[in-house]
């Protein structure tokens, strides 16, 4: 029973990072957007680890772009990059959410019950000192050490 | 499209290696962007796919397979 919930759960984070990554004009979904996916999940446990909901998190990507381009010299007038497409066919991902998905499958078995929630790629993605998830949480005062405890 | 501005181009210093990544982050996604809708707008301008691949320094069949827009199934939210 606990397989077939979480084999839907796998289904519906890769679906929804996909989408979320496409929607924000990214060809294959990295670390974050399994991020935004987990709190899209009809189970509770992402928001309740976080605090917040997807379009919160997602406004902290979106900062932490055009602040990063701003210290170039860029200046973004509109937040988002245009939706764009991911390639049909076989379902590609960036390595930091393939080394998410995997970290949350391992913590997920360690639980107890066993099985995988939105909390276990929260806490996948928090234990990541550096790249863009670790940015998003330090702009909205979230320190990722207190999630992976 | 997103409008850009270009102010005056600084680099991070290297003494702050994390910002200079994020940097490099935020400039590959602008990029990736930019070359897709430069694309779309060359093609409905009628150029070749050997055009495009010429002016991106890349071959035609390279160009088309990486960034034809028939390879690129339709977003959703």
């Amino acid at each position: 029973m606990a397989a077939i919930r979480d084999i839907r759960t796998i289904n519906s984070l890769l679906t929804e990072a996909e989408r979320q990554a496409n929607a924000l004009g990214e060809p294959r979904p990295s670390a974050e957007h399994l991020v935004l996916a987990a709190l899209l999940l009809e189970d509770d446990s992402a928001r309740a680890l976080l605090g917040i909901d997807a379009d919160r998190f997602r406004a902290a990507l979106t900062q932490v772009h055009a602040e990063a381009l701003e210290s170039v010299g860029v200046a973004a007038e509109h937040g988002d990059l245009p939706a764009t497409g991911a390639g049909s066919g076989i379902y590609r991902s960036e390595p930091s959410a393939q080394e998410v998905f995997q970290r949350a499958r391992v913590l997920a078995k360690l639980d107890h019950p066993a099985g995988l929630s939105g909390a276990h790629i929260v806490r996948a993605a928090a234990e990541r000192e550096h790249g863009t998830v670790a940015r998003a949480l330090g702009q909205l005062g979230i320190d990722r050490r207190t999630l992976i405890q | 499209m997103v409008d850009v501005m270009f102010e005056h181009a600084t680099i991070p210093s290297p003494d702050d290696p994390d910002a200079a990544f994020a940097a490099v982050i935020a400039l590959r996604r602008l990029a990736t962007s930019l070359e897709r809708s430069a694309v779309d707008s060359a093609l409905a301008q009628g150029w070749t796919w050997a055009s495009i691949g010429a002016a991106l320094d890349m071959t035609a069949q390279a160009a088309h397979k990486r960034l034809a827009p028939s390879k690129r199934k339709p977003a959703g939210r």
